[in-house]
């Protein structure tokens, strides 16, 4: 009887994941969508900018910026705070979202980036 | 250039036209073939869609049309209140949208979508043809929910604040002005609306200056809602420095199910009515009203007869036409809440989505963030991480936290100075 009803619970909770983690404010883990159509690395990194600055480029705030960062050492970072290896106030619930894919589709793309303050580019000649 | 020269092709051309001629920009931005972005809107909306276009895309034309001359963050504005900062840090002006990111702005009303000819109608300005729009108008207050109360009531006596700019300094005015002892009433609204935490950020802002110039004062929140983001954190700050739960408390909020739902004011009496018929005076009358998608959406249709405007998550494309785009707090975007860290990202999958359908590229998969913080205080930070994916044309919730830690000091102070330096980095992000 008990057995069956886990059975029960667990498959209902597998059918209804999505539903209930709304519901609950728990974490949908990223694999869960790895077969999903990819994100760029450019559409994830412009979600960090509120904070690191237009394309990773603010130099003069508290938050570092990510512009030129060496693909591993962000990689490195980013897979520490999503295992919270590296306890961070707000980090670690940032990165547990990502997939390992996206943590590095990530890093490729603000490694790209130029290491300069965005307030001296030049927008309209371009460069990034 | 000799500077003779350079201020008559000021004159010809404004400071875009200028700087792109000067600086090398594309020939392409001023040609008759360039495409034409058109946005309506130039708050965080539709600055952050100009901007991160104009990154993507030297090419394009970008016209901004917004009525007013300047812009002011509300994320910051209760901090007005106890003057913990000033309207003036939080204005900017449209001069380097224009200058740097060379986009023309239109200091007019938009009225009208003609969607066949794909023109914009304006007050003053005529009509502007556009081959991609995007509407960015922000919500609009449902005064009407709250019998008795109006826009003029709003803009007079009873500002509700919940824009940032004049109504801001009215109400820090009425409460610096209220005799001792004083009674603040807040009516927080239902849900969905603007800022989730931010009712119960001002009653802390207001508490804080009245603790310092009028302790005997009280701040009533009348809330239509029986919960509230962050509530742990504010109950836990408000028990802690307001005397929260005693008789002496600075502040009482009252939920919906124990008669906090506010239905009318009596103006003349400075007097709320409640949903059980309770009357309350109030020395200060703070009503923030129900939301809907703002005027401009209603009146082009783009709502659909609904609150809010319905769009494709996978880049806020409307759902009634697909050359135009809406983004922000307009929009029917539940399970996301109604911020501006959004807004901003709606805009950026937005400049995304139109770079590559111009190139001929398929649409890019979205990835939208809510990193948000909230204050109670100078030294009292809270932080809110929300990540939402598209799957099958539906927003997903993949996870949502907010901080929870009560008894710990240096964590509130290290969250203060971080929503103090998210305020002035996420500024910089749509405007610099």
């Amino acid at each position: 009887m008990k057995k069956s009803l886990m059975i029960g619970l667990i498959t209902a909770s597998a059918f209804f994941g999505v539903t209930s983690a709304q519901a609950s404010g728990a974490l949908i883990p990223p694999e869960e969508f790895a077969s999903d159509p990819q994100i760029p690395g450019k559409m994830l990194g412009d979600n960090c900018s509120a904070c690191h600055g237009t394309l990773g480029r603010f130099y003069d705030e508290s938050m570092p910026p990510l512009a030129g960062i060496p693909r591993d050492v962000f990689i490195k970072l980013m897979q520490d705070f999503k295992n919270e290896v590296r306890p961070s106030i707000v980090m670690n619930h940032v990165a547990k979202v990502f997939t390992d894919a996206e943590i590095e589709r990530m890093a490729d793309y603000f490694a790209a980036q130029t290491d300069r303050p965005w307030k001296e580019e030049d927008v309209l000649k371009g460069g990034q | 250039m000799n500077n003779l020269t350079r201020r008559e092709l000021m004159k010809r051309f404004g400071a875009a036209g200028l700087s792109l001629g000067l600086f090398g920009a594309s020939k392409e931005a001023w040609s008759k073939s360039a495409p034409h972005i058109v946005i309506v809107g130039g708050g965080i909306g539709g600055v952050s869609a100009a901007k991160y276009l104009r990154i993507l895309d030297k090419n394009v034309k970008i016209t901004i049309i917004e009525p007013n001359k300047e812009y002011i963050f509300c994320p910051g504005s209760n901090e007005v209140l106890n003057d913990f900062t000033s309207i003036e840090e939080l204005t900017v002006n449209y001069e380097n949208i224009k200058s740097r990111y060379a986009v023309n702005v239109i200091e007019d009303l938009a009225t009208d979508i003609d969607y066949s000819a794909k023109k914009v109608k304006t007050k003053n300005s005529g009509t502007i043809a556009y081959d991609k729009l995007i509407v960015a108008p922000g919500p609009d207050y449902k005064f009407s929910d709250i019998e008795g109360y109006s826009k003029d009531l709003a803009e007079g006596d009873f500002p509700h604040a919940w824009k940032a700019g004049p109504q801001t300094l009215k109400l820090r005015e009425q409460i610096h002005s209220m005799p001792q002892g004083g009674v603040v009433a807040i009516s927080s609204p239902p849900m969905p609306y603007r800022c989730p935490p931010a009712p119960y950020e001002r009653a802390s802002f207001i508490s804080e200056w009245l603790t310092r110039h009028n302790p005997t004062a009280k701040i009533l929140i009348l809330d239509s809602k029986n919960s509230f983001t962050f509530r742990k954190h504010y109950l836990d700050y408000w028990t802690k420095a307001r005397g929260y739960g005693t008789k002496d408390a600075m502040i009482e909020w009252i939920p919906m199910e124990k008669g906090g739902k506010v239905t009318q004011l009596d103006a003349a009496n400075n007097t709320l009515v409640t949903a059980d018929g309770e009357r309350i005076k109030a020395d200060v009358i703070n009503i923030i009203p129900a939301h809907t998608a703002g005027k401009f959406a209603h009146a082009t249709g783009l709502t659909q007869g609904n609150e809010w405007v319905p769009i494709d998550p996978m880049d806020y494309r409307s759902t009634l036409d697909k050359d135009v785009f809406v983004v922000g707090d307009a929009t029917e975007s539940s399970p996301m809440v109604k911020t501006g860290y959004l807004a901003s990202n709606h805009a950026k999958a937005v400049a995304q989505s139109i770079v590559n359908e111009l190139a001929g590229k398929p649409p890019v998969q979205p990835l939208y963030t809510n990193n948000c913080v909230a204050l109670t205080g100078e030294d009292y930070g809270m932080t809110i991480t929300d990540t939402f994916r598209v799957k099958d044309g539906k927003i997903i919730k993949q996870y949502g936290h907010q901080s929870t830690e009560l008894d710990n000091d240096a964590l509130h102070h290290i969250r203060a100075s971080l929503a103090m330096n998210w305020q002035r980095a996420f500024r910089r992000d749509i405007f610099e």
